[in-house]
């Protein structure tokens, strides 16, 4: 008759610590699972999703080679040992080799064909009204790399990072006038693809809408050009993923994204917006208001004119430079 | 072959011939000393000193970003702390870590009285040292907006008055400088100062895997040096106009010149615990390594190709997407080496005896953290996710992995390996056990929560954040900092102690294969008064058998007594 072997006191308490932990998991899991999210959520733009498919391509099979190889590892080290056996261990790496490879030559496909569909801007797929695209040239930075602008309609926009604001230039829009523009709030129409000509007047810094895609470097000296299409109307956050300065933090991107008509009709208010700011900061200058403002004996001003006084901060900052 | 390098005789002279003398402080003693044990384990301490400025640095960091809009810290000071506690987990605690470690054992395991520049090496370390009070010391006098790793024109005087930055920049000059020096030495060992019969096919992999690092050092460390001087003079003198964009300079240049450095250097940390990591595995098992032929080759290029990855920085930024895409295929490259590393350790443990050592758990963790870390550089070399990820804290959270990770398991298990050697005492492997779970635990759960959060889009390096969805992971994330800070201060305690009140080790507690296990421990100034015959890449496990036949034992050995003349170990070579 067959003896059991004595259970390994050691044994019996880390099952029953397995035991407990798993317990644990089960309890606390359902409730964390929502608080800790483990890969990116509801894209909102071609690139976007095709960073969530490699996303889950490099999880799953980066999940199952970790827990994999831990586990085989400790198993190895845990089996006994069967001295008869032919030391098959020596075997070449050569199956290391070929298994590497093959992981090598697949990444590179998926990689390399996501990568040309994230440098080529794809068409529209709403109409854009009457706008039309100019693309225009920034005097002075150097530009590396140009978007093929896609057949069909497009806008470009110019992206301006300083600290600590992002400076959405829309003239770049036809029928804009000269000096559209936006701080912080980038306004984009759903459906239609986006320009964008990143630089820095500073520091260097990124940009980032994780569900828009992924972060674009603004460099001082160099026109950065990307392409951008968001699919659904809605409010998107994001920050830098740079440091740019101490006040990194508070250097937010917020993309709204609007229906292509209420875009035509935002901007024109836009323009309008910043029209009368300016006709008030011309006039409050010419009254001689302005010291007293600055200076906070007027109440605050309101925030189109501060975004006006920004801009010509800003201006002045750029040419003493 | 003339006489570059007359010396293993010599040098373990100059060694002799400048005693320790009891009469002076042991500082003093410490400072002068050309032994290169001496100074393995001044680079050592001095990497477990910042360990714990740095985790304590980090810890504040951390307090910070519990909740949100906290104003525990403010931007400048999060900014300087969080800066330390990078730069000091990977300039002043993982490279000094494995650069002690390797000028230590290499000698040793190779069969070298010493080490071939002695001096060299001493000036190097008590550079970074000097470095290192300098980065520290920057802290007060810091006036500066951003951490120096990814601010182009930051370090300008325009954005950064005061002399913060210049200490800063100053310190890194002079790890780099000191790391180089080091790692000449290191190079210069390897390559002229194996025993007889220790062909270029029967050295062990850990003193492989060292050269390595040295070689990966030299070309990757003076461009920091130049980058850093570079800086330091445009500061000065604004005309020189070489990264600022006002003046005429390129920004994208320093980020090429400074990433060159520092995206190298996490890989080259790897490499050096690699080789440890090989040994341990292949010394618990009760065997040798598997295929080492194969497994020097994978080291050697992955130290290549995790240099030349160095581009993946470059995903997102005004650059041709041609040179992305070779940037793609140089760094997905890189899995094919790790599968033979991988592959290497696990035919190691599957055809041997493998009995667990608190060594050979602590290198299990890090096989672990490895496989993570290898994972993220996939991610990181495919350009769409890249862009995507890279910025985010998870993002962070991989470099913390490929640093911290490293380091914590695999530096420390090549420290607990040779522990008994340095110290002569054996680790009380228990309480080594515990720190490592606590350690594991730490680090674990600090890293998934920093993923998490990178994945839901939470940027990496902010000083403060508005919406406190992000609070619970970010306290997960201290939890897992304060764990970790445990099982460290664990692990100190328990070198300390068993130190002073560990039992005596005796030359060969692991019964491993490569020379280093033939001397007493702690070994003598000259290391070898007789270096055993190598006639293939562990000489000890020969020796063993020749012993157990009763064919000799030292019987081939190359025996001196200090005033007889030496036979020249140098014609040996190759």
């Amino acid at each position: 008759m067959q003896i059991p072997a004595p259970t390994n006191r050691f044994s019996t308490r880390r099952s029953s610590l397995f035991v407990a932990a798993a317990a644990a998991a089960l309890f606390v899991l359902p409730q964390t699972a929502s608080a800790t999210p483990l890969w990116p959520d509801s894209p909102n733009s071609p690139i976007a999703q095709i960073v969530l498919d490699l996303f889950l391509v490099v999880f799953i099979v980066g999940l199952i080679t970790v827990i994999g190889y831990t586990l085989a590892l400790l198993g190895a080290g845990r089996a006994e040992v069967d001295a008869d056996a032919p030391a098959t261990a020596e075997s070449s790496a050569k199956g290391a080799v070929i298994a590497g490879s093959v992981l090598f030559l697949v990444f590179v496909v998926i990689g390399g064909f996501a990568y040309t569909k994230t440098v080529s801007a794809e068409e529209s797929l709403a109409n854009t009204g009457n706008f039309k695209v100019t693309t225009f040239s920034q005097p002075g930075l150097k530009v590396a790399h140009v978007v093929k602008a896609p057949k069909g309609p497009a806008y470009s926009i110019r992206v301006n990072a300083q600290q600590f604001l992002w400076r959405y230039d829309y003239s770049g829009i036809k029928n804009a006038k000269w000096n559209t523009y936006s701080y912080n709030d980038l306004v984009i129409p759903a459906g239609v693809t986006v320009l964008l000509d990143f630089t820095s007047s500073d520091a260097e810094a990124a940009w980032w809408v994780p569900q828009l895609g992924g972060s674009i470097t603004a460099m001082p000296g160099y026109d950065n050009k990307v392409w951008l299409r968001a699919d659904k109307a809605g409010l998107y956050t994001g920050s830098g993923t740079v440091v740019n300065g101490t006040n990194y933090a508070s250097m937010i991107t917020n993309v709204t994204v609007v229906d292509p008509r209420l875009f035509v009709r935002w901007l024109g208010g836009k323009q309008i917006e910043i029209d009368q700011a300016m006709a008030a900061l011309a006039a409050e200058r010419a009254s001689g208001e302005e010291q007293q403002l600055i200076s906070g004996q007027k109440g605050a001003p309101s925030e189109a004119a501060s975004e006006a006084a920004q801009t010509q901060a800003a201006d002045q900052a750029g040419k003493n430079k | 072959m003339s006489t570059a390098f007359e010396q293993p005789a010599k040098v373990s002279e100059v060694v002799v011939r400048d005693p320790i003398d009891n009469t002076r402080a042991r500082w003093i003693n410490r400072a002068r000393s050309a032994d290169h044990k001496v100074i393995g384990l001044t680079l050592i301490g001095f990497s477990l000193v910042n360990v714990m400025l740095a985790g304590f640095a980090e810890l504040l960091c951390q307090i910070q970003l519990a909740v949100s809009d906290n104003t525990f810290l403010s931007p400048e000071r999060f900014y300087s702390l969080h800066t330390l506690s990078d730069t000091g987990y990977l300039y002043l605690f993982a490279l000094p870590l494995f650069a002690g470690i390797a000028t230590y054992v290499l000698p040793l395991q190779i069969g070298a009285r010493s080490s071939a520049f002695p001096r060299l090496s001493a000036l190097g370390t008590w550079m970074i040292i000097l470095g290192g009070g300098f980065l520290w010391f920057s802290t007060f006098v810091n006036t500066w907006q951003g951490t120096a790793q990814t601010s182009a024109p930051l370090f300008e005087l325009f954005y950064s008055p005061g002399s913060g930055a210049d200490f800063f920049l100053t310190s890194l000059v002079m790890i780099g400088g000191g790391l180089t020096f080091n790692a000449i030495d290191l190079a210069v060992t390897y390559k002229t100062l194996r025993a007889e019969g220790m062909s270029g096919d029967r050295t062990p992999v850990f003193a492989y895997s060292a050269s390595v690092y040295a070689y990966g050092i030299l070309a990757t460390a003076p461009v920091l040096v130049a980058a850093c001087i570079m800086a330091l003079l445009e500061r000065q003198y604004t005309a020189f106009g070489i990264f600022n964009p006002v003046d005429g300079g390129s920004p994208l240049l320093w980020k090429t010149l400074f990433q060159w450095w520092s995206h190298s250097a996490p890989y080259l940390i790897t490499v050096v615990a690699i080789g440890a990591v090989s040994e341990i595995f292949a010394s618990a098992a009760g065997r040798s390594i598997s295929n080492p032929a194969a497994l020097k080759k994978a080291i050697r290029a992955f130290a290549i190709l995790g240099i030349l990855s160095f581009g993946v920085v470059y995903f997102g930024a005004p650059v041709k997407p041609f040179w992305n895409l070779i940037f793609m295929v140089i760094g997905l490259a890189l899995v094919i080496p790790a599968a033979v590393i991988l592959q290497s350790w696990m035919a190691t443990i599957k055809g041997g005896d493998y009995h667990s050592t608190a060594p050979s758990a602590f290198a299990v963790a890090f096989a672990a953290f490895f496989t993570v870390a290898i994972v993220f550089h996939v991610a990181f070399s495919l350009p769409a996710l890249s862009q995507w990820i890279y910025g985010s804290q998870a993002g962070y959270a991989a470099w913390l992995n490929q640093v911290w990770g490293t380091a914590a398991f695999g530096g420390f298990a090549a420290l607990l390996y040779w522990y008994p050697k340095m110290t002569g005492k054996s680790l009380a492997a228990a309480k080594a056990r515990v720190a490592l779970g606590m350690l594991v635990a730490g680090t674990a759960l600090q890293l998934f929560a920093m993923f998490s959060l990178g994945v839901d889009g939470f940027a990496r390096e902010l000083s403060t954040y508005t919406s406190s969805s992000y609070e619970f992971r970010n306290i997960l994330s201290l939890i897992g900092v304060v764990i970790g800070a445990f099982g460290l201060i664990g692990l100190a305690i328990n070198f300390m102690q068993s130190n002073s009140s560990g039992a005596t080790a005796g030359n060969d507690p692991w019964r491993a294969g490569t020379l280093e296990w033939f001397v007493p421990s702690p070994p003598p100034v000259n290391n070898f008064d007789a270096i055993p015959a190598v006639g293939s890449e562990t000489p000890l496990t020969d020796l063993r058998e020749q012993i157990a036949a009763g064919t000799g034992g030292l019987a081939g050995s190359v025996a001196q007594s200090p005033t007889a003349g030496r036979p020249s170990l140098r014609e040996s070579k190759h």
